[in-house]
């Protein structure tokens, strides 16, 4: 068992990252709030939390990244469902958007998803990425460039919107 | 070793090392520029909140709330539970008293104690 107070000062930093991280990753606020809960406990549970900082942040991370991927294989035909059923009317403009991002970043290769996520939503380095997805830092930077040009393209309409806003 | 334009805009957004001047190069190109807005403006996407909860998308509750609500009924079965049983229990006699007469007979003066 980690020592609970570093078990719960190293949560208390990541939480929101993590937090972050998640609900991208399975696209539901409500299962990365309780997946985030999830890390928690397995962090409290793990027999020793690594010394170094960037070491910690991989660590906890990687925890995260398998839960989510655990998440998505239970989920896989729900989760599929639910991107794909997306209402024409009656929705305001920036659900539309948020669906539009839950869809573009369902269809990246998990791999290039996970990296991605980890970098822009959780801040992480590309070692540390490299870390918690078991691949080495130029496959990290790859992995991150494809997934943006790949999402550049998908997501056209709603980068124009969001550069038309900040010039307004 | 000079990196494309792709390369260096993205280590610039990741704080990941570049030579500047490769990025100056890829900065006085347009594609270049519009890249670097994109992926700012790609960013700011990503990492938007939404405005409600999620909790439509998926047609789940919180695990959370249902393990709390559970708890509290379990709480409630296991408290009315013992207010029925405990009183009972309770009242149960010693081993070695005389059991509980299941009739009373009285006598009355000048009754017929024979039947």
């Amino acid at each position: 068992m980690a020592h609970n107070a570093d078990a719960e000062a190293l949560f208390a930093a990541h939480e929101t990252g993590l937090l972050r991280y998640l609900r991208r990753a399975v696209g539901h606020a409500e299962t990365a709030r309780d997946l985030t809960q999830d890390v928690f406990v397995r962090v409290a549970r793990a027999g020793g939390i690594p010394v170094a900082d960037d070491e910690r942040r991989a660590w906890i991370f990687r925890i995260a990244r398998n839960l989510a991927i655990d998440h998505r294989r239970r989920h896989e035909v729900r989760l599929a469902d639910s991107t794909t059923a997306r209402p024409d009317t009656g929705r305001p403009a920036t659900q539309d958007t948020l669906l539009a991002v839950n869809e573009a970043l369902a269809a990246l290769d998990p791999l290039d998803r996970d990296a991605f996520l980890l970098r822009e939503t959780a801040g992480l380095s590309y070692a540390e990425i490299a870390a918690a997805c078991e691949l080495t830092v130029a496959a990290v930077r790859s992995r991150i460039h494809r997934a943006r040009l790949e999402l550049r393209d998908r997501l056209r309409a709603p980068i124009a919107a969001v550069l038309a806003k900040e010039q307004s | 070793m000079t990196m494309d334009t792709h390369d260096v805009v993205s280590a610039f957004l990741d704080n990941e090392p570049f030579d500047p001047a490769d990025l100056a190069r890829a900065l006085a190109d347009p594609d270049g520029r519009q890249l670097l807005l994109d992926l700012v403006a790609l960013r700011t996407l990503v990492r938007e909140e939404p405005i409600a909860p999620a909790a439509h998308a998926g047609g789940t509750g919180s695990r959370s709330k249902w393990i709390a609500v559970g708890f509290l009924a379990a709480s409630i079965v296991f408290g009315a539970g013992t207010a029925w049983l405990l009183p009972p229990l309770l009242r149960q006699p010693p081993a070695d008293a005389p059991p509980t007469p299941h009739r009373v007979v009285t006598f009355e003066p000048g009754g017929d104690v024979t039947r």
